[in-house]
Protein backbone atom coordinates (compact mmCIF):
# COMPACT_ATOMS: atom_id res chain seq x y z
CA UNK A 1 0.00 0.00 0.00
CA UNK A 2 1.40 3.59 -0.67
CA UNK A 3 1.69 6.38 1.48
CA UNK A 4 -1.58 8.43 -0.65
CA UNK A 5 -3.25 5.58 -0.05
CA UNK A 6 -2.62 4.89 3.42
CA UNK A 7 -3.42 8.41 4.14
CA UNK A 8 -6.58 8.30 2.14
CA UNK A 9 -7.81 5.13 4.25
CA UNK A 10 -6.76 7.23 7.63
CA UNK A 11 -8.27 10.42 6.59
CA UNK A 12 -11.54 8.61 5.89
CA UNK A 13 -11.95 6.50 8.89
CA UNK A 14 -11.02 10.07 10.70
CA UNK A 15 -13.63 11.80 9.18
CA UNK A 16 -16.56 9.11 9.37
CA UNK A 17 -15.45 9.15 13.00
CA UNK A 18 -15.81 12.53 13.54
CA UNK A 19 -19.37 12.71 12.05
CA UNK A 20 -20.22 10.54 14.77
CA UNK A 21 -19.75 13.38 17.13
CA UNK A 22 -21.85 15.32 14.56
CA UNK A 23 -18.81 17.15 13.18
CA UNK A 24 -16.43 16.47 10.15
CA UNK A 25 -12.94 16.35 8.59
CA UNK A 26 -13.58 19.48 6.79
CA UNK A 27 -14.65 21.45 9.45
CA UNK A 28 -11.89 20.48 11.93
CA UNK A 29 -9.28 20.56 9.57
CA UNK A 30 -9.93 21.83 5.82
CA UNK A 31 -6.24 21.29 4.47
CA UNK A 32 -6.24 17.46 5.60
CA UNK A 33 -9.99 17.60 3.86
CA UNK A 34 -8.39 18.78 0.92
CA UNK A 35 -5.90 15.92 0.41
CA UNK A 36 -8.95 13.56 1.21
CA UNK A 37 -10.89 15.03 -1.65
CA UNK A 38 -7.84 14.80 -3.66
CA UNK A 39 -7.59 11.68 -3.52
CA UNK A 40 -10.91 11.09 -3.93
CA UNK A 41 -10.29 12.46 -7.82
CA UNK A 42 -7.54 10.42 -8.20
CA UNK A 43 -9.64 7.38 -7.84
CA UNK A 44 -12.46 8.25 -9.82
CA UNK A 45 -9.98 9.36 -12.38
CA UNK A 46 -9.24 5.43 -12.20
CA UNK A 47 -12.16 4.35 -12.21
CA UNK A 48 -13.21 6.32 -15.49
CA UNK A 49 -9.94 6.07 -17.34
CA UNK A 50 -10.52 2.23 -17.63
CA UNK A 51 -13.38 3.09 -19.49
CA UNK A 52 -11.15 5.66 -21.47
CA UNK A 53 -11.61 3.52 -25.02
CA UNK A 54 -15.30 4.20 -24.98
CA UNK A 55 -15.44 7.06 -23.95
CA UNK A 56 -12.77 7.65 -27.46
CA UNK A 57 -15.47 5.85 -29.18
CA UNK A 58 -18.67 7.73 -28.43
CA UNK A 59 -17.21 10.97 -28.73
CA UNK A 60 -15.03 10.52 -32.43
CA UNK A 61 -18.73 8.63 -33.03
CA UNK A 62 -20.30 11.94 -32.90
CA UNK A 63 -17.93 14.24 -33.82
CA UNK A 64 -17.86 11.89 -37.00
CA UNK A 65 -21.22 12.73 -37.42
CA UNK A 66 -22.16 8.99 -36.74
CA UNK A 67 -24.87 10.06 -34.21
CA UNK A 68 -26.45 12.96 -33.09
CA UNK A 69 -25.99 15.17 -30.48
CA UNK A 70 -29.35 13.17 -28.36
CA UNK A 71 -28.04 9.83 -28.39
CA UNK A 72 -24.46 10.95 -27.85
CA UNK A 73 -25.94 12.38 -24.57
CA UNK A 74 -27.29 9.36 -24.09
CA UNK A 75 -24.64 7.02 -24.86
CA UNK A 76 -22.00 9.41 -22.31
CA UNK A 77 -24.40 9.14 -19.56
CA UNK A 78 -25.40 5.87 -19.60
CA UNK A 79 -21.39 5.31 -19.32
CA UNK A 80 -20.32 8.12 -17.36
CA UNK A 81 -23.25 7.22 -14.46
CA UNK A 82 -22.13 4.05 -14.68
CA UNK A 83 -18.80 4.77 -13.45
CA UNK A 84 -20.08 7.36 -11.01
CA UNK A 85 -22.08 4.46 -9.21
CA UNK A 86 -18.86 2.59 -9.24
CA UNK A 87 -16.74 4.90 -7.65
CA UNK A 88 -19.29 5.46 -5.45
CA UNK A 89 -19.48 1.71 -4.13
CA UNK A 90 -15.35 1.80 -4.19
CA UNK A 91 -15.40 4.55 -1.55
CA UNK A 92 -17.90 2.74 0.91
CA UNK A 93 -15.72 -0.62 0.60
CA UNK A 94 -12.93 -0.01 2.93
CA UNK A 95 -12.26 -3.69 2.06
CA UNK A 96 -11.68 -3.06 -1.69
CA UNK A 97 -9.85 0.01 -0.81
CA UNK A 98 -7.14 -1.77 0.91
CA UNK A 99 -6.07 -3.32 -2.61
CA UNK A 100 -6.45 -0.32 -4.62
CA UNK A 101 -3.90 1.21 -6.42
CA UNK A 102 -4.88 3.66 -9.01
CA UNK A 103 -2.80 4.08 -12.34
CA UNK A 104 -0.74 7.39 -11.88
CA UNK A 105 -1.44 7.68 -15.62
CA UNK A 106 -5.18 7.83 -15.17
CA UNK A 107 -4.62 10.82 -12.78
CA UNK A 108 -6.48 13.99 -14.87
CA UNK A 109 -9.12 12.04 -17.00
CA UNK A 110 -12.18 13.02 -14.91
CA UNK A 111 -11.36 16.68 -15.42
CA UNK A 112 -12.25 16.07 -19.12
CA UNK A 113 -15.11 13.52 -18.76
CA UNK A 114 -16.75 16.25 -16.05
CA UNK A 115 -16.58 18.91 -18.50
CA UNK A 116 -18.62 17.08 -21.09
CA UNK A 117 -20.90 15.64 -18.53
CA UNK A 118 -21.35 19.50 -18.10
CA UNK A 119 -21.46 20.35 -21.55
CA UNK A 120 -24.56 17.57 -21.78
CA UNK A 121 -26.63 19.90 -19.22
CA UNK A 122 -26.10 22.78 -21.57
CA UNK A 123 -26.99 21.13 -24.94
CA UNK A 124 -30.91 22.10 -26.02
CA UNK A 125 -31.55 20.25 -29.10
CA UNK A 126 -34.09 22.94 -29.90
CA UNK A 127 -31.67 25.38 -29.53
CA UNK A 128 -32.13 28.50 -32.20
CA UNK A 129 -29.79 31.28 -32.65
CA UNK A 130 -33.14 33.85 -32.16
CA UNK A 131 -34.01 32.01 -28.96
CA UNK A 132 -33.48 35.12 -25.74
CA UNK A 133 -30.50 36.33 -24.96
CA UNK A 134 -31.65 35.21 -20.91
CA UNK A 135 -31.65 31.63 -21.92
CA UNK A 136 -27.81 31.76 -20.91
CA UNK A 137 -25.57 28.51 -20.97
CA UNK A 138 -26.96 26.86 -23.89
CA UNK A 139 -25.55 24.88 -26.46
CA UNK A 140 -27.15 24.17 -30.40
CA UNK A 141 -25.68 20.20 -31.91
CA UNK A 142 -22.91 22.50 -33.81
CA UNK A 143 -22.08 24.48 -30.96
CA UNK A 144 -21.64 21.25 -28.94
CA UNK A 145 -20.04 18.91 -31.26
CA UNK A 146 -17.06 21.84 -31.53
CA UNK A 147 -16.58 21.46 -27.66
CA UNK A 148 -16.85 18.10 -27.91
CA UNK A 149 -13.83 17.63 -30.72
CA UNK A 150 -11.81 20.01 -28.85
CA UNK A 151 -11.27 17.86 -25.85
CA UNK A 152 -10.86 14.40 -27.69
CA UNK A 153 -7.22 15.39 -28.25
CA UNK A 154 -7.26 15.07 -24.28
CA UNK A 155 -8.92 11.90 -24.36
CA UNK A 156 -6.83 10.89 -26.97
CA UNK A 157 -3.62 11.31 -25.13
CA UNK A 158 -4.59 9.08 -22.26
CA UNK A 159 -5.52 6.50 -24.81
CA UNK A 160 -2.03 6.36 -25.99
CA UNK A 161 0.05 6.27 -22.61
CA UNK B 1 -11.11 58.13 -41.98
CA UNK B 2 -9.08 59.88 -39.11
CA UNK B 3 -8.16 57.99 -36.34
CA UNK B 4 -9.91 58.50 -32.76
CA UNK B 5 -10.06 56.30 -29.76
CA UNK B 6 -13.65 56.27 -29.62
CA UNK B 7 -13.77 55.43 -33.47
CA UNK B 8 -11.51 52.24 -32.54
CA UNK B 9 -13.71 51.20 -29.91
CA UNK B 10 -16.78 51.58 -31.62
CA UNK B 11 -15.89 49.29 -34.00
CA UNK B 12 -14.01 46.88 -32.14
CA UNK B 13 -17.55 46.72 -29.63
CA UNK B 14 -19.64 46.36 -33.14
CA UNK B 15 -17.31 43.25 -34.00
CA UNK B 16 -16.89 41.56 -30.71
CA UNK B 17 -21.08 41.82 -30.82
CA UNK B 18 -21.24 40.51 -34.20
CA UNK B 19 -24.29 39.02 -33.20
CA UNK B 20 -25.98 42.41 -33.15
CA UNK B 21 -24.62 43.46 -36.16
CA UNK B 22 -25.92 42.63 -39.26
CA UNK B 23 -23.55 39.80 -39.87
CA UNK B 24 -23.33 36.47 -38.10
CA UNK B 25 -19.85 34.74 -38.04
CA UNK B 26 -19.77 31.34 -37.25
CA UNK B 27 -16.68 28.64 -37.48
CA UNK B 28 -17.53 25.36 -39.23
CA UNK B 29 -15.79 22.54 -37.61
CA UNK B 30 -17.72 19.45 -38.65
CA UNK B 31 -17.43 17.78 -42.24
CA UNK B 32 -19.85 19.96 -44.26
CA UNK B 33 -20.69 20.08 -48.08
CA UNK B 34 -20.28 24.10 -48.55
CA UNK B 35 -20.54 23.91 -52.25
CA UNK B 36 -24.59 22.82 -51.46
CA UNK B 37 -25.10 25.30 -48.96
CA UNK B 38 -28.74 26.92 -48.94
CA UNK B 39 -28.76 29.01 -46.12
CA UNK B 40 -27.51 31.87 -47.95
CA UNK B 41 -24.09 32.05 -45.98
CA UNK B 42 -20.86 32.61 -47.53
CA UNK B 43 -17.47 30.34 -46.72
CA UNK B 44 -14.90 32.05 -46.21
CA UNK B 45 -10.95 30.39 -45.78
CA UNK B 46 -8.92 32.73 -43.16
CA UNK B 47 -5.55 30.66 -42.48
CA UNK B 48 -6.91 28.00 -41.10
CA UNK B 49 -10.10 28.85 -39.95
CA UNK B 50 -13.14 27.96 -42.19
CA UNK B 51 -16.10 30.61 -41.47
CA UNK B 52 -19.53 31.19 -42.61
CA UNK B 53 -20.41 34.35 -42.47
CA UNK B 54 -24.49 35.10 -42.77
CA UNK B 55 -27.07 37.62 -42.35
CA UNK B 56 -29.09 37.86 -39.12
CA UNK B 57 -31.97 38.84 -41.06
CA UNK B 58 -31.76 35.33 -42.41
CA UNK B 59 -31.32 37.19 -46.47
CA UNK B 60 -28.51 35.55 -48.71
CA UNK B 61 -25.28 36.52 -47.46
CA UNK B 62 -24.12 38.14 -50.89
CA UNK B 63 -19.75 38.01 -51.71
CA UNK B 64 -20.01 41.62 -51.96
CA UNK B 65 -21.29 42.03 -48.47
CA UNK B 66 -19.04 39.25 -47.21
CA UNK B 67 -16.20 41.47 -49.02
CA UNK B 68 -17.26 44.75 -47.44
CA UNK B 69 -17.93 43.33 -43.74
CA UNK B 70 -13.94 42.04 -44.16
CA UNK B 71 -13.29 45.38 -45.66
CA UNK B 72 -14.59 46.62 -42.07
CA UNK B 73 -12.28 43.79 -40.49
CA UNK B 74 -9.15 45.71 -42.57
CA UNK B 75 -9.93 49.13 -41.18
CA UNK B 76 -9.89 47.62 -37.75
CA UNK B 77 -6.80 46.07 -38.53
CA UNK B 78 -4.75 49.00 -39.59
CA UNK B 79 -6.55 51.41 -37.06
CA UNK B 80 -4.99 48.80 -34.17
CA UNK B 81 -2.14 49.14 -35.71
CA UNK B 82 -1.88 52.95 -35.87
CA UNK B 83 -3.09 53.08 -32.70
CA UNK B 84 0.18 51.41 -31.78
CA UNK B 85 1.86 53.52 -33.45
CA UNK B 86 0.85 56.70 -31.30
CA UNK B 87 1.31 54.41 -28.80
CA UNK B 88 4.74 53.21 -28.91
CA UNK B 89 5.85 56.24 -30.84
CA UNK B 90 7.77 53.53 -33.21
CA UNK B 91 6.45 50.82 -35.90
CA UNK B 92 3.85 48.74 -34.61
CA UNK B 93 5.03 45.03 -33.58
CA UNK B 94 4.43 41.80 -35.42
CA UNK B 95 1.95 40.13 -33.65
CA UNK B 96 4.63 37.34 -32.84
CA UNK B 97 6.49 39.91 -30.65
CA UNK B 98 4.17 41.50 -28.87
CA UNK B 99 5.43 40.64 -25.53
CA UNK B 100 2.00 38.68 -23.94
CA UNK B 101 0.51 36.56 -26.13
CA UNK B 102 -2.97 35.94 -25.32
CA UNK B 103 -4.83 32.94 -27.02
CA UNK B 104 -8.13 30.36 -26.77
CA UNK B 105 -6.56 27.47 -24.91
CA UNK B 106 -7.72 24.17 -24.33
CA UNK B 107 -11.43 24.36 -25.26
CA UNK B 108 -11.51 27.60 -25.62
CA UNK B 109 -9.41 27.66 -28.43
CA UNK B 110 -9.96 29.26 -31.65
CA UNK B 111 -8.54 27.19 -34.21
CA UNK B 112 -10.18 24.30 -35.54
CA UNK B 113 -9.06 20.76 -34.93
CA UNK B 114 -7.61 18.44 -37.57
CA UNK B 115 -10.59 17.14 -38.78
CA UNK B 116 -12.01 20.83 -39.41
CA UNK B 117 -8.98 21.76 -41.11
CA UNK B 118 -9.10 18.38 -43.35
CA UNK B 119 -12.28 19.39 -44.15
CA UNK B 120 -11.61 23.08 -44.56
CA UNK B 121 -8.89 21.89 -47.49
CA UNK B 122 -10.90 19.32 -49.00
CA UNK B 123 -14.09 21.79 -49.92
CA UNK B 124 -12.46 25.13 -50.22
CA UNK B 125 -11.88 24.71 -53.98
CA UNK B 126 -15.56 23.83 -54.75
CA UNK B 127 -16.77 26.38 -52.26
CA UNK B 128 -16.37 29.73 -53.74
CA UNK B 129 -14.02 30.79 -50.68
CA UNK B 130 -11.33 33.45 -50.55
CA UNK B 131 -8.56 34.20 -48.94
CA UNK B 132 -8.51 38.03 -47.38
CA UNK B 133 -5.22 39.69 -47.29
CA UNK B 134 -4.49 41.00 -43.81
CA UNK B 135 -7.82 39.58 -42.17
CA UNK B 136 -5.80 36.73 -40.19
CA UNK B 137 -6.06 38.37 -37.18
CA UNK B 138 -9.82 37.44 -36.98
CA UNK B 139 -10.86 33.81 -35.64
CA UNK B 140 -13.90 33.18 -33.91
CA UNK B 141 -14.25 32.49 -30.33
CA UNK B 142 -17.01 30.42 -28.58
CA UNK B 143 -20.05 31.39 -29.21
CA UNK B 144 -22.31 29.31 -27.06
CA UNK B 145 -22.36 31.29 -24.17
CA UNK B 146 -24.90 34.15 -24.84
CA UNK B 147 -24.80 35.77 -21.61
CA UNK B 148 -22.46 38.35 -22.54
CA UNK B 149 -24.39 40.22 -24.58
CA UNK B 150 -25.85 41.51 -21.09
CA UNK B 151 -23.15 40.88 -18.46
CA UNK B 152 -22.22 43.44 -16.21
CA UNK B 153 -19.25 42.00 -14.88
CA UNK B 154 -18.14 38.58 -17.10
CA UNK B 155 -17.25 40.43 -20.95
CA UNK B 156 -15.37 37.70 -22.33
CA UNK B 157 -15.47 38.26 -26.19
CA UNK B 158 -16.64 35.97 -28.40
CA UNK B 159 -14.91 37.11 -31.40
CA UNK B 160 -10.77 37.49 -31.12
CA UNK B 161 -9.88 40.39 -33.23
CA UNK B 162 -6.27 40.63 -32.61
CA UNK B 163 -3.23 38.83 -30.94
CA UNK B 164 -3.48 41.49 -28.60
CA UNK B 165 -4.20 41.07 -25.06
CA UNK B 166 -6.60 44.15 -25.32
CA UNK B 167 -9.29 43.44 -27.37
CA UNK B 168 -13.26 42.30 -26.77
CA UNK B 169 -16.69 44.89 -26.05
CA UNK B 170 -13.41 47.85 -26.18
CA UNK B 171 -14.17 48.71 -22.88
CA UNK B 172 -10.68 47.61 -21.47
CA UNK B 173 -7.74 49.67 -23.65
CA UNK B 174 -4.06 48.88 -22.67
CA UNK B 175 -2.63 50.22 -19.33
CA UNK B 176 -0.50 52.92 -20.35
CA UNK B 177 2.36 51.77 -18.15
CA UNK B 178 1.31 48.21 -18.19
CA UNK B 179 1.23 48.21 -14.26
CA UNK B 180 -2.52 47.35 -13.99
CA UNK B 181 -2.99 44.41 -16.06
CA UNK B 182 -5.42 42.36 -14.52
CA UNK B 183 -5.36 38.89 -14.51
CA UNK B 184 -8.19 37.60 -13.43
CA UNK B 185 -9.67 38.27 -16.93
CA UNK B 186 -7.25 35.31 -18.37
CA UNK B 187 -6.75 31.69 -17.43
CA UNK B 188 -5.62 30.67 -14.00
CA UNK B 189 -5.67 33.96 -12.82
CA UNK B 190 -7.87 35.14 -9.50
CA UNK B 191 -11.69 35.17 -9.59
CA UNK B 192 -13.18 37.59 -11.86
CA UNK B 193 -16.04 38.33 -9.50
CA UNK B 194 -14.01 39.07 -6.13
CA UNK B 195 -15.99 42.57 -5.77
CA UNK B 196 -19.38 41.17 -6.89
CA UNK B 197 -22.31 41.89 -4.55
CA UNK B 198 -23.13 38.29 -3.32
CA UNK B 199 -24.62 39.59 -0.45
CA UNK B 200 -27.71 41.27 -2.46
CA UNK B 201 -30.32 41.69 -0.09
CA UNK B 202 -32.79 41.02 -3.41
CA UNK B 203 -30.51 37.28 -3.70
CA UNK B 204 -32.07 35.28 -1.10
CA UNK B 205 -32.50 31.26 -1.34
CA UNK B 206 -36.22 32.15 -0.65
CA UNK B 207 -36.68 33.78 -3.30
CA UNK B 208 -34.22 31.63 -6.50
CA UNK B 209 -36.30 32.07 -9.86
CA UNK B 210 -37.43 29.11 -12.14
CA UNK B 211 -38.65 31.43 -14.70
CA UNK B 212 -37.65 29.73 -17.75
CA UNK B 213 -39.75 26.97 -18.75
CA UNK B 214 -37.56 25.14 -20.85
CA UNK B 215 -34.62 25.12 -18.73
CA UNK B 216 -36.94 23.37 -16.05
CA UNK B 217 -37.96 21.01 -18.53
CA UNK B 218 -34.52 20.16 -19.72
CA UNK B 219 -33.72 19.67 -16.22
CA UNK B 220 -36.33 17.44 -15.33
CA UNK B 221 -35.27 14.96 -18.03
CA UNK B 222 -32.18 15.24 -17.64
CA UNK B 223 -31.90 15.17 -13.88
CA UNK B 224 -35.43 14.09 -11.99
CA UNK B 225 -34.55 11.05 -11.78
CA UNK B 226 -31.05 10.94 -10.81
CA UNK B 227 -31.06 13.50 -8.20
CA UNK B 228 -34.61 13.11 -7.03
CA UNK B 229 -35.65 9.73 -8.13
CA UNK B 230 -38.61 10.70 -10.03
CA UNK B 231 -39.93 8.46 -12.16
CA UNK B 232 -43.43 10.21 -13.89
CA UNK B 233 -43.45 11.38 -17.04
CA UNK B 234 -43.10 15.37 -17.32
CA UNK B 235 -46.07 17.33 -16.91
CA UNK B 236 -47.34 20.35 -15.52
CA UNK B 237 -47.82 18.32 -11.88
CA UNK B 238 -44.29 16.91 -11.79
CA UNK B 239 -42.22 20.15 -12.97
CA UNK B 240 -44.04 21.55 -10.04
CA UNK B 241 -42.63 18.42 -7.98
CA UNK B 242 -39.28 19.13 -9.28
CA UNK B 243 -39.43 23.20 -8.31
CA UNK B 244 -40.75 22.20 -4.54
CA UNK B 245 -37.71 19.60 -4.18
CA UNK B 246 -35.19 21.93 -5.20
CA UNK B 247 -36.48 25.13 -3.24
CA UNK B 248 -36.38 22.39 -0.46
CA UNK B 249 -32.85 21.61 -0.82
CA UNK B 250 -31.95 25.30 -1.71
CA UNK B 251 -33.63 26.38 1.44
CA UNK B 252 -32.89 23.53 4.10
CA UNK B 253 -30.66 24.55 6.89
CA UNK B 254 -28.16 22.17 6.22
CA UNK B 255 -27.24 23.05 2.81
CA UNK B 256 -24.39 25.41 1.98
CA UNK B 257 -24.45 28.54 -0.17
CA UNK B 258 -21.05 28.90 -2.02
CA UNK B 259 -19.89 32.37 -3.53
CA UNK B 260 -18.44 31.62 -6.71
CA UNK B 261 -18.90 31.14 -10.68
CA UNK B 262 -20.24 29.35 -13.38
CA UNK B 263 -17.48 28.67 -15.92
CA UNK B 264 -15.68 31.46 -14.72
CA UNK B 265 -18.03 33.68 -17.06
CA UNK B 266 -20.83 34.77 -14.72
CA UNK B 267 -21.15 34.95 -10.82
CA UNK B 268 -23.10 31.93 -9.14
CA UNK B 269 -24.17 30.67 -5.96
CA UNK B 270 -24.06 26.79 -5.43
CA UNK B 271 -25.82 25.25 -2.84
CA UNK B 272 -24.51 22.05 -1.61
CA UNK B 273 -24.87 19.84 1.31
CA UNK B 274 -21.57 19.49 2.59
CA UNK B 275 -21.92 15.61 2.66
CA UNK B 276 -23.32 15.27 -0.54
CA UNK B 277 -22.90 15.46 -4.43
CA UNK B 278 -26.35 17.08 -5.20
CA UNK B 279 -25.83 21.08 -6.41
CA UNK B 280 -28.12 23.45 -7.13
CA UNK B 281 -26.78 26.75 -9.07
CA UNK B 282 -28.13 29.74 -8.88
CA UNK B 283 -27.04 32.89 -11.31
CA UNK B 284 -26.21 35.27 -8.93
CA UNK B 285 -26.62 38.20 -11.24
CA UNK B 286 -30.64 37.75 -11.37
CA UNK B 287 -30.78 35.14 -8.75
CA UNK B 288 -32.04 32.54 -11.74
CA UNK B 289 -31.91 29.10 -11.87
CA UNK B 290 -29.18 27.42 -13.68
CA UNK B 291 -29.16 23.24 -12.71
CA UNK B 292 -29.29 20.73 -10.34
CA UNK B 293 -26.79 18.32 -11.12
CA UNK B 294 -24.68 15.54 -9.07
CA UNK B 295 -21.13 16.64 -8.90
CA UNK B 296 -17.86 14.18 -9.94
CA UNK B 297 -15.29 14.56 -7.73
CA UNK B 298 -13.42 16.50 -10.00
CA UNK B 299 -16.34 18.86 -9.45
CA UNK B 300 -16.79 18.46 -5.76
CA UNK B 301 -12.86 19.61 -4.95
CA UNK B 302 -12.62 22.50 -7.78
CA UNK B 303 -16.31 24.14 -5.73
CA UNK B 304 -14.67 23.62 -2.52
CA UNK B 305 -11.16 25.08 -3.97
CA UNK B 306 -12.39 28.03 -5.72
CA UNK B 307 -16.33 27.81 -5.87
CA UNK B 308 -15.79 27.61 -9.85
CA UNK B 309 -17.92 24.96 -11.75
CA UNK B 310 -16.75 24.22 -15.11
CA UNK B 311 -13.78 24.99 -17.13
CA UNK B 312 -11.70 28.08 -16.99
CA UNK B 313 -12.56 29.03 -20.01
CA UNK B 314 -11.07 32.39 -20.08
CA UNK B 315 -8.54 33.21 -22.79
CA UNK B 316 -5.09 31.87 -21.94
CA UNK B 317 -2.30 34.01 -20.97
CA UNK B 318 1.32 33.27 -22.06
CA UNK B 319 4.51 35.43 -21.57
CA UNK B 320 6.90 35.72 -24.46
CA UNK B 321 10.40 37.40 -24.09
CA UNK B 322 11.88 39.28 -26.99
CA UNK B 323 15.32 39.09 -28.14
CA UNK B 324 16.74 42.03 -26.04
CA UNK B 325 18.56 42.37 -29.39
CA UNK B 326 15.86 43.33 -31.45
Amino acid sequence: MNDSLKLYLELLKYDRSLKKYGTSLREQDREKYLKLLNYSVKLSDYVHWQQKSDYLNIMKNFVDLKIDGKEFVSQFNKLHRSNQEAVKILKTDLKQLNNFEPNPKSFGFTEWTSEIDLACDEFYPDFQPQDPVEFAFARDEENFRTFVADIIPQIQKYCEE
Amino acid sequence: MNLTLQSLLKLSKILSEHNESEFRVERKLVEKNYTENKTGSYVVQLGSSTLSISKTNNFPCSEGEAEEFFNQLNELERQKKLYYQILEKKEPLASSEIGILVRGGGLGKSGPGPRAKAAARRNVKNSGSFLIPGANGFVQQRTYCRYHENAPLSCKPRVKVSNSPFQGDGNNPPPEDGSEFDFSQYKGGSSPFKNFDYDNENHTRENVAFSNQRRMNHSYDGHAEKCFGMQENRNKQSLQNLKKKIRDYVESAETERIYGSYRYETPAYHYKKPDEDLIVTVNATNNEYISVRNATDFQSEKLEIDGNLGYDSRPSMSLKLRDPKQ
